[in-house]
C-alpha cells in the first residue's frame, strides 16, 4: 500500500536524527571517524527478485505489540569491506571469514537498525525489542520479498532508505527497509 | 585480579572481539554461549565471576536469561550488552536484577572501568 507523504517524511525524519549517533557508534566499533548519511526514504520498489548483484540482508522483528520488521542490505562486496573496517583493530587475531562477515553485517546493521527502532519506540511511548539479526544472502529484491513474506502486519508498507557509509578507508551503502503498518506508521508520524 | 567471565552472544565475531578486549586486560573468558538456554547452562557448570550477556538472542532473549541465571544463582552478577538504548529496556534490566547494561559497540575504557568498578560477590536478593 502508498505511505502517505507525511508518513514517509516522519521516518525520514527519524533516519536523519540518527545519523549523529549512528556515526559515533560506527567509529567507536572501528576505531576511527566514520560518517553515516541518509537519503529520503520512499516506497521501495517492486524489484526483481531474480536478477542483481548478490547482497546479504540482515531482517530484524520486532516483539511485542508494534508490528514492525527492518531490513538491512549491502552488497556482498560492501559487506566484506564493512567487515573488513570493523575488525582491522583485531586483524592479526581476528581473520576474516565468510563468517565474519556474516556476523559483521549483523552487528553493523544492528548498530543502525536499534537507533530507528528507538526512536519509533519513543515516538509510540512503548518499548521494542528486536530479534537478533537472520543474515540471508540474496539478491536485493528476493531479500525484500522474503522480508515481506516474514513480516505478520496488516496492510504491510515497506520504505526504503540508503546510508551511506564512509571513513578514510571505506564508503559503503546499506539499503535500509522498514516494514511496518498503516497504524503504526500514522502513529509514528504524529507529533512528528 | 582478573575476573573468570562468561560470554553470552549469537554472533561469533561478537565473542571474538569481546573476548580479545577482555583477555586484553587481564581476565580470563571460562565459557561461551549463544543462546539463552546454553546461557544458563554453561553458567551452571562454569560458575563465572561475571556474564557478560547480550539482549537479542535467537529464540529467548537475554532478559529471560537473566531470570534464569539469578534464579539459580541470586548472587550472579549479570552484565547485559545491547545496542537498544531504550530507556525501558534498561529499566526492565535492572528490576531483574542486571548489574549493568552496557551499550555496544564497546568503548574499552568505559569497559575497563566498569569491570574495575565491580562490586564484590552480590548479596543474594530477598
Amino acid at each position: 500500500m502508498n505511505a502517505p507523504r507525511a508518513q514517509r517524511e516522519a521516518v525520514a525524519a527519524m533516519i536523519r536524527s540518527s545519523e549523529p549517533d549512528c556515526s559515533a557508534a560506527m567509529s567507536a566499533l572501528s576505531r576511527s571517524p566514520w560518517t553515516v548519511s541518509a537519503s529520503d526514504v520512499e516506497e521501495a520498489p517492486r524489484l526483481s527478485t531474480e536478477e542483481g548483484e548478490p547482497c546479504l540482508g540482515a531482517l530484524f522483528h520486532a516483539f511485542g505489540d508494534v508490528p514492525i520488521d527492518i531490513l538491512a542490505v549491502f552488497s556482498v562486496p560492501d559487506a566484506h569491506a564493512v567487515a573488513e573496517a570493523v575488525t582491522r583493530p583485531y586483524a592479526a587475531r581476528l581473520p576474516v571469514t565468510p563468517e565474519t562477515v556474516q556476523d559483521c553485517v549483523g552487528e553493523v546493521s544492528n548498530i543502525l537498525c536499534q537507533q530507528l527502532i528507538r526512536r519509533i519506540a519513543d515516538r509510540l511511548e512503548t518499548s521494542i525489542i528486536v530479534s537478533s539479526p537472520a543474515v540471508m544472502l540474496g539478491t536485493e529484491g528476493s531479500l525484500m520479498a522474503s522480508a515481506l513474506k516474514e513480516y505478520h502486519g496488516d496492510k504491510d508498507t515497506l520504505l526504503l532508505a540508503t546510508l551511506s557509509l564512509s571513513s578514510s578507508e571505506l564508503k559503503a551503502e546499506c539499503r535500509l527497509a522498514l516494514l511496518a503498518d498503516s497504524r503504526t506508521l500514522k502513529l509514528a508520524a504524529a507529533g512528528a | 585480579m582478573g575476573y573468570r567471565i562468561l560470554i553470552v552472544d549469537d554472533s561469533s565475531t561478537a565473542r571474538g572481539v569481546l573476548r580479545l578486549m577482555l583477555e586484553g586486560m587481564g581476565h580470563q573468558v571460562v565459557a561461551e554461549a549463544e543462546t539463552s538456554r546454553a546461557a544458563v547452562e554453561a553458567y551452571g557448570s562454569a560458575r563465572p565471576d561475571l556474564v557478560m550477556m547480550d539482549v537479542s538472542l535467537p529464540g529467548e532473549d537475554g532478559l529471560h536469561a537473566l531470570g534464569a541465571i539469578r534464579e539459580l544463582d541470586p548472587g550472579a552478577r549479570v552484565a547485559l550488552l545491547t545496542g537498544n538504548e531504550q530507556k525501558a529496556v534498561r529499566e526492565r534490566a535492572l528490576e531483574l536484577g542486571a548489574l549493568a547494561v552496557l551499550y555496544k559497540p564497546y568503548d574499552a575504557r568505559k569497559l575497563s572501568a566498569f569491570l574495575k568498578g565491580l562490586p564484590s560477590r552480590r548479596p543474594a536478593d530477598a
